[in-house]
């Protein structure tokens, strides 16, 4: 297709040999138009190179299952050699995948559970009481944040320690400009 | 923004990370009392839940050092973080240069992510070493590398602990090559190939050998890169006969001559043997950046004992003060 576009343009080229300054002109602003147009072809082309295959499928789904032979790996990284369970489902994942029409990844999975049971999918899935094993941390990590922030506030709005008469700290842009005096004095 | 803060915001992160494992743990047993039934939680349950606070955790490690006590000024921070900022962004954009989409895929989102941070980790590391020794240097004329030990010895805890944060952003860097990795696995005759990433595996021979303490059987394999061979590698299995216990013995190859920083580790390991045709099955990987782990587990532990030496003495620098003139004795009075 780039080929296409360029030759295209070259085609154009020498098409224009003979013709006026002003015609010339327009060409030349069009030209970096078109390698863009080029440009942004070929990084689509290249961005979604791979998308929708086999091959990718078949790592995706295969690691999102546990072989049940009891080594308590992932599917495609057993590494017993001759593992029967392993080798057995990674058959039975190569046939689904080969079976093409609609068989859709959740489907294949089905399969899998109805044969094997829920524990050969590697992970919870993200329906009914299974979702609270996903949401569980982030809402720790929510609370702790929270709990955090409100503990640096206290932090903050501490009452200043009680000082000798006439001693005062200084605050804001007074103390900002001690740390530039002190920054400068010592060239840090 | 304060250091103590950044320590509360470190210490909040571990725990969540404890909890993680914790709860992917027991989540099972749970889901049978619950449910009726048990769940798996694997790999990738923890993959997608740990990365994210461990990379905030790498965000902490990198800002944490450069945090003033009490109250950090936006002045200051934009001092310190510019160009350590600018320096991560580069190499994000050079890994998507370099072929990385971090859009595609999960896992090299993360990947670039977790570059990013560890670049942020080396720079600000790297820029309070030479900061710090210029400044020694000025006052001592000495260069700069000296200057830079001679901060290090002065306040052995402090760097020392730059040195291990260092280290960790090395190991990180040697995990997430991880997405990248690459397997192959063959039956190999006499010559057979197996082609993977830069490298051709030629099966040069295979043997096997009894002894009374095992029984083991072994392939000799030619490593080949750009026509021209590199190294041989012997991946090997053993039968211990009194333990009656199987052990693999997998070949590594780190490939520091040929790639640099962008080390590969080459990984045979002898899978088996096919029973029909007698010829082994070989399984090659192709782990990038791996080595990096042991280098910066090695720093860390180098880091570690610069910060347990004692501190040396503060550099003396003389300073002019006036002198008040002795009051004159009066004389012949």
């Amino acid at each position: 297709m780039l080929q296409l576009i360029l030759g295209g343009a070259a085609l154009q080229r020498c098409g224009y040999g003979t013709s006026s300054n002003a015609a010339l002109a327009a060409e030349a602003a069009s030209a970096p138009r078109r390698w863009l147009q080029a440009a942004i072809l070929a990084l689509a082309v290249v961005v979604f190179m791979g998308a929708g295959d086999d091959s990718a499928r078949f790592k995706d789904l295969g690691h999102r299952m546990m072989c049940t032979c009891g080594c308590g790996q992932v599917l495609l990284e057993c590494n017993h050699v001759g593992c029967q369970s392993s080798d057995k489902m990674r058959d039975q994942l190569q046939a689904a995948l080969d079976k093409g029409g609609g068989n859709s990844d959740d489907l294949i999975l089905q399969g899998f559970v109805q044969e094997y049971g829920p524990t050969v999918i590697a992970a919870p899935t993200a329906t009914g009481f299974n979702r609270v094993a996903w949401i569980m941390p982030f809402v720790v990590l929510a609370l702790g944040i929270a709990f955090a922030v409100h503990i640096v506030r206290s932090w903050k709005n501490r009452p200043e320690p009680a000082l000798a008469d006439g001693i005062t700290i200084p605050q804001g842009s007074e103390l900002d400009e001690f740390r530039r005096k002190a920054r400068k004095e010592t060239d840090l | 923004m304060s250091r103590e803060s950044s320590f509360l915001f470190n210490n909040l992160l571990l725990l969540v990370v404890c909890f993680t494992i914790l709860w992917g743990t027991f989540f099972p047993i749970l889901s049978e009392f619950v449910q009726g039934h048990k769940v798996t939680v694997g790999p990738p349950f923890f993959n997608r839940v740990a990365i994210p606070v461990a990379l905030l955790l790498l965000l902490l490690t990198a800002v944490g050092p450069l945090l003033a006590w009490r109250k950090t000024s936006v002045e200051s921070l934009k001092r310190n973080f510019l160009f350590p900022a600018i320096g991560s962004v580069a190499v994000g954009g050079m890994m998507i240069l370099f072929g990385v989409r971090p859009w595609e895929d999960p896992s090299y989102f993360y990947a670039t992510m977790a570059a990013i941070l560890s670049a942020l980790v080396i720079f600000t590391v790297i820029s309070e070493f030479v900061r710090g020794g210029r400044v020694i240097a000025g006052k001592t004329q000495q260069n700069l590398l000296s200057a830079m030990i001679h901060l290090c010895h002065r306040n052995t805890r402090r760097y020392g602990g730059y040195i291990v944060h260092f280290g960790v952003a090395l190991v990180i860097i040697g995990i997430l090559g991880t997405p990248f990795n690459r397997e192959v696995e063959k039956e190999m005759g006499f010559g057979d190939k197996i082609n993977i990433g830069p490298y051709t595996l030629i099966c040069q021979s295979f043997t096997q050998d009894d002894n009374p303490n095992y029984a083991n059987e072994w392939a000799i394999i030619n490593v080949f890169r750009g026509g021209k061979q590199i190294t041989t590698m012997y991946p090997e299995r053993r039968f211990y006969k009194a333990s009656q216990q199987p052990q693999t013995l997998p070949r590594i190859y780190p490939s520091f001559r040929e790639d640099l920083f962008l080390v590969t580790d080459v990984y045979l390991v002898y899978e088996g043997k096919n029973e029909t045709t007698g010829r082994p099955i070989i399984k090659a990987h192709l782990n990038p950046l791996v080595p990096w782990i042991w280098i910066g587990l090695i720093i860390m532990v180098f880091g570690t004992i610069v910060a347990l030496v004692p501190n040396a003495a503060a550099v003396q620098v003389a300073a002019t003060t006036p002198v008040r003139a002795p009051a004159q004795v009066g004389a012949g009075d």
